[in-house]
């Protein structure tokens, strides 16, 4: 026998340990570090505690979106004895069919299986009476524990729910971005409306904490903590009642906005847009028929047509040629045109909607007479009125606080050599002294128009919460002659007040309101669409309310009715009763919302 | 042999092997650990009988004539294959191998004496054929090596029939056969694993190997193993997590791991310090062992001794290898350290023969006297 070859064995044994001493040190002391963060997270477990979202308050303080709990049924496979009789007592409280229950016992039983499990949710969103029968019962409910949940409420259902919005998932695309501010995968944000735009003030900010498994005695221990924090209350101008007076009032059935702003301050107090949905149905788990419903209908009721969308103005936009003329010094209080039912320019023949005769400015305002201001826009001179509908506001957005706001349409020469291939023709500014052509606009824009026609000048910026504020020296100030507003201020209260107005029917008893009527063409021999927009009280105004029902005909008589049950709530609210009064003031100042101006007014 | 005097007793084989049932005892301990009733089972204890009862056995066998064993080797072998056979059929079932008879108290696992068995058969063949260095020469060897590997790969217990290999290629080479000769088999036995895989290899056999190839294949069937393993082994780091405080080891996330996978264990617990000084401990038992191979003139025990010296060596490449990714996951133990009492048995019976060689050598005779 070889002795060499004995330690030639042991050389090739002493190399194999060799190699794995070189594997062991590649492992342990390269990557060891790796390896240890690897190992670390596994013994972490992260709890997570959802905090509530910030309820949205209307101005007098009730609730228009909250956090309501929830309580979903969890169930712990492991920690649970004599699982049939559980699972067969909770089927018999919650009410679950023999289908669920199949279901969950499927679960159940699939999870027991998972050693790393720790809880799995067996009913969802139950009723009181479940959670209150189980946390009293505990000892029938072994491995039953109840879970508290947030979800969104809405206690006024569709009302305002285009102002106030619902949520909506993070969008895939800028999930990344959502994760880093603090979101979860899954999470809800705010999709549309206020709960889109006050997001960050709305949302509530998740508590958690780390629990480190100790490895003597198995127990989990926490290492890192962090209180949730509630998302802010956030208080809107919204008027609970105006909102519901505007919503109530307007025609079953039509589409079309109604806008209600303090002129004073741009405070919004009603914005509403029909068709409307009610915002419950869209809290997960959403129905399959409310979501079409929502999305594919033709009546397009996700839109808000206070602002999302233009329409022709009509006579609406007259107030805006007689500014024009007026303060072009082409027009005055006293010119008067004859109306024989239409006006001839070159070979066209344009109509007037009746045969008014000789009518002067303020009569001409006060019957919506087309011939007269035809004549009176050409006289203005189509750069005159383009440069005042600008600084009335139209063509641009007004910066209202919410999301998606579309800023109508201002049709200028410009524009129509580059999309029309041809110039300006002065049909173009007949057709725009009666807010017809291209133009469009938004009822906010008109709003606006009609505040500042109100507070003597000042182009507001409307706004819902009281957070978006606009400090008032910031307001664009239109600096026309104090004549030329009392002279359009006159053929507005005419407009209601005296026999043959087209507003009539706005006449409210103690409450003067002064406005324009707006019958628009929509164009392909569709019904026209109404318009109201005004004023009130008269002399020392503070509010107006502009209101549009689509394809539905006269102004005065469709929409008028549904701008006076504003008005009328307005005043039954802030003026008929002192005593009210006396009361809102005492809730005002508990709240402290800046409602002093209004009590002053009035 | 004079039966008064105190047996002569290597303490560097008998020292190393003792120093790693010590390890063994208190990793296995460790590795006891359950979390979901929050105490420790009783492995360690057990363990502690199992090297009891191993070291009465050798106590008894240092002083039992070992060349008997010579002429029973054949028996035993065959003794060894009958049990295999009879495994095969009235078998316990483990984890889906049959490995296991059922002995009441105790399971008695063939495979396992049949390691000794065919170390002493060979060596019985090998020890009058020392100058014969014909290829036919290691057609019996071959054959002794061979024909139990069948009844052992049927069980399934491709890690236990991997081990007899190199038992038999190192005491041929020992015996004097030609590095040329062996190499040759081997090349043969290359060759021939194309249709042994295609044929001969169970799926989960074949899994196993492609799972060693890639253990994210699969990262929670097959592969988990590897990749917990790897992880509690890297997780080590160079210092270890403290003894008692390997979270892989005691959230119980290791599967096997105070049988076969203990060395992931220790190292996890004691990083690479403590990887290291285990190394040192086998190498330490390794020279002991084969300085005995050198100092044993007499042809039988000297094959003998190096057939357990390749046994160990092998099993602990084959272990360690499994937990760090240098070879497929097969049930294989680490010798002396493993829970369990017949890989602890075998271990002892093979120590026992090392030492029993060792103390019935004459050194002053001359190494012709056989």
């Amino acid at each position: 026998m070889h002795k060499p070859r004995i330690g030639l064995i042991l050389t090739l044994i002493a190399l194999m340990l060799g190699v794995i001493e070189m594997r062991l040190f590649y492992l342990q002391g390269i990557c060891g570090w790796h390896y240890r963060r690897v190992s670390e997270e596994r013994i972490r477990r992260r709890l997570t505690t959802d905090a509530p979202r910030g309820a949205i308050l209307d101005r007098d303080g009730r609730e228009l979106a909250r956090d309501d709990y929830a309580f979903d049924i969890s169930f712990f496979p492991h920690k649970a004895i004599r699982t049939p009789e559980v699972l067969a007592r909770l089927a018999h409280v919650i009410g679950w069919n023999a289908e669920d229950r199949e279901r969950v016992e499927a679960a159940v039983e699939r999870e027991a299986a998972d050693e790393d499990r720790e809880s799995l949710i067996v009913a969802s969103n139950v009723g009181f009476n479940v959670m209150a029968e189980v946390e009293t019962h505990a000892e029938l409910y072994p491995g039953v524990v109840v879970k508290e949940r947030s979800v969104r409420r809405y206690p006024f259902g569709a009302l305002a729910a285009h102002a106030i919005g619902y949520m909506a998932k993070i969008p895939a695309s800028r999930e990344k971005e959502y994760l880093e501010q603090g979101y979860f995968r899954g999470d809800m944000i705010g999709g549309t409306g206020i709960e889109r735009a006050c997001e960050e003030r709305l949302r509530g900010r998740r508590g958690g904490k780390v629990l480190v498994i100790d490895m003597m005695d198995g127990l989990r221990k926490v290492d890192r903590e962090v209180a949730p924090v509630a998302g802010e209350p956030l208080r809107l101008t919204l008027d609970a009642d105006l909102q519901r007076a505007a919503e109530g009032s307007f025609p079953e059935g039509r589409g079309g906005a109604v806008v209600a702003l303090d002129v004073r301050t741009g405070e919004i107090l009603v914005l509403a847009s029909r068709p409307a949905f009610n915002l419950n149905d869209l809290v997960p788990p959403v129905k399959r028929g409310v979501a079409d419903f929502l999305n594919r209908d033709p009546s397009a009721p996700a839109l808000n047509r206070a602002m999302g969308d233009g329409y022709p103005a009509g006579s609406i936009f007259k107030i805006v040629v007689a500014f024009a003329g007026l303060e072009g010094n082409r027009l005055g209080e006293g010119t008067t045109h004859t109306c024989a039912g239409s006006f001839r320019h070159g070979n066209r023949e344009f109509k007037c909607n009746n045969v008014h005769g000789t009518v002067d400015l303020v009569d001409a305002i006060k019957v919506s007479c087309n011939v007269y201001f035809y004549q009176a826009g050409l006289a203005a001179g189509k750069d005159d009125l383009l440069t005042w509908a600008e600084r009335f506001g139209f063509g641009r957005k007004t910066g209202v606080d919410l999301p998606w706001e579309k800023p109508g349409f201002l049709p200028t020469p410009a524009w129509k050599k580059a999309a029309r291939k041809e110039g300006w023709f002065e049909g173009d500014t007949i057709n725009i002294s009666i807010g017809q052509g291209n133009l469009l606009v938004t009822p906010l824009q008109v709003a606006r128009m009609m505040a500042a026609v109100a507070n003597g000048g000042t182009l507001i910026t409307p706004f819902l919460a009281n957070e978006h504020r606009p400090a008032p020296a910031t307001l664009p100030k239109l600096s026309f002659n104090i004549r030329s507003l009392e002279v359009v201020r006159k053929g507005l209260w005419k407009v209601v007040h005296e026999t043959g107005g087209t507003g009539s029917v706005l006449r409210i008893d103690g409450f003067d309101v002064a406005g324009k009527t707006g019958t628009a063409q929509a164009g392909g021999n569709r019904p026209d669409h109404a318009w109201f927009a005004g004023y009130g009280p008269y002399e020392s105004p503070e509010i107006c309310v502009v209101a549009v029902v689509e394809h539905s005909g006269h102004g005065g008589v469709i929409a008028g009715p549904v701008a006076k049950a504003v008005f009328e709530t307005y005043y039954k609210k802030y003026h008929e009763n002192t005593k009210e009064e006396e009361n809102t003031k005492k809730k005002d100042d508990a709240v402290g919302v800046a409602a002093s101006a209004r009590r002053t007014g009035a | 042999m004079k039966g008064k005097r105190s047996p002569r007793v290597d303490w560097l084989i008998l020292g190393t092997a003792l120093a790693l049932c010590l390890v063994g005892v208190i990793f296995i301990a460790s590795a006891s650990w359950r979390v979901r009733e929050a105490s420790y089972a009783s492995f360690g204890r057990q363990q502690l009988i199992f090297i009891a009862v191993g070291m009465g056995f050798l106590l008894f066998m240092i002083r039992f004539p070992y060349l008997i064993l010579a002429r029973f080797a054949f028996v035993f072998y065959a003794g060894g294959l009958g049990l295999l056979a009879a495994v095969l059929v009235i078998g316990k079932r483990i984890y889906g191998a049959r490995r296991w008879i059922d002995l009441g108290p105790v399971n008695l696992q063939p495979s396992e004496l049949m390691k000794i068995a065919l170390i002493l058969a060979l060596a019985r063949w090998l020890m009058f054929r020392e100058e014969r260095r014909r290829m036919k020469d290691l057609v019996v060897p071959l054959a002794l090596m061979f024909v139990p590997m069948l009844p052992i790969l049927k069980q399934p217990d491709l890690g236990t029939a991997m081990t007899f290999v190199p038992i038999a290629f190192g005491m041929m080479y020992v015996a004097g056969a030609r590095l040329r000769h062996l190499g040759m088999v081997a090349l043969i036995g290359v060759l021939a694993f194309v249709p042994v895989w295609s044929l001969g290899l169970k799926e989960y056999q074949k899994d196993r190997v492609r799972t060693f190839v890639n253990p994210d294949r699969d990262p929670l069937g097959k592969g988990y193993q590897t990749i917990q393993s790897l992880l509690s082994v890297g997780s080590g780091g160079i210092a270890g997590r403290g003894m008692f405080k390997g979270t892989q080891n005691r959230l119980n996330l290791l599967p096997e791991r105070h049988t076969d996978f203990i060395f992931a264990v220790i190292a996890e617990e004691t990083g690479l310090w403590g990887t290291t000084a285990l190394l040192i401990l086998y190498i330490l038992l390794f020279v002991g062992i084969a300085l005995a191979a050198l100092r044993t003139h007499e042809p039988f025990g000297r094959l003998v001794v190096t057939g357990v010296l390749i046994l160990f060596a092998s099993q602990v490449f084959v272990n360690i290898g499994m937990t760090i990714r240098l070879m497929p996951v097969t049930g294989l133990t680490l010798p002396f350290v493993s829970y369990g009492g017949s890989s602890l048995v075998t271990s002892f019976c093979g120590l026992a023969l090392v030492m029993a060689v060792q103390e019935q050598q004459e050194p002053e005779l001359s190494r012709n006297a056989y």
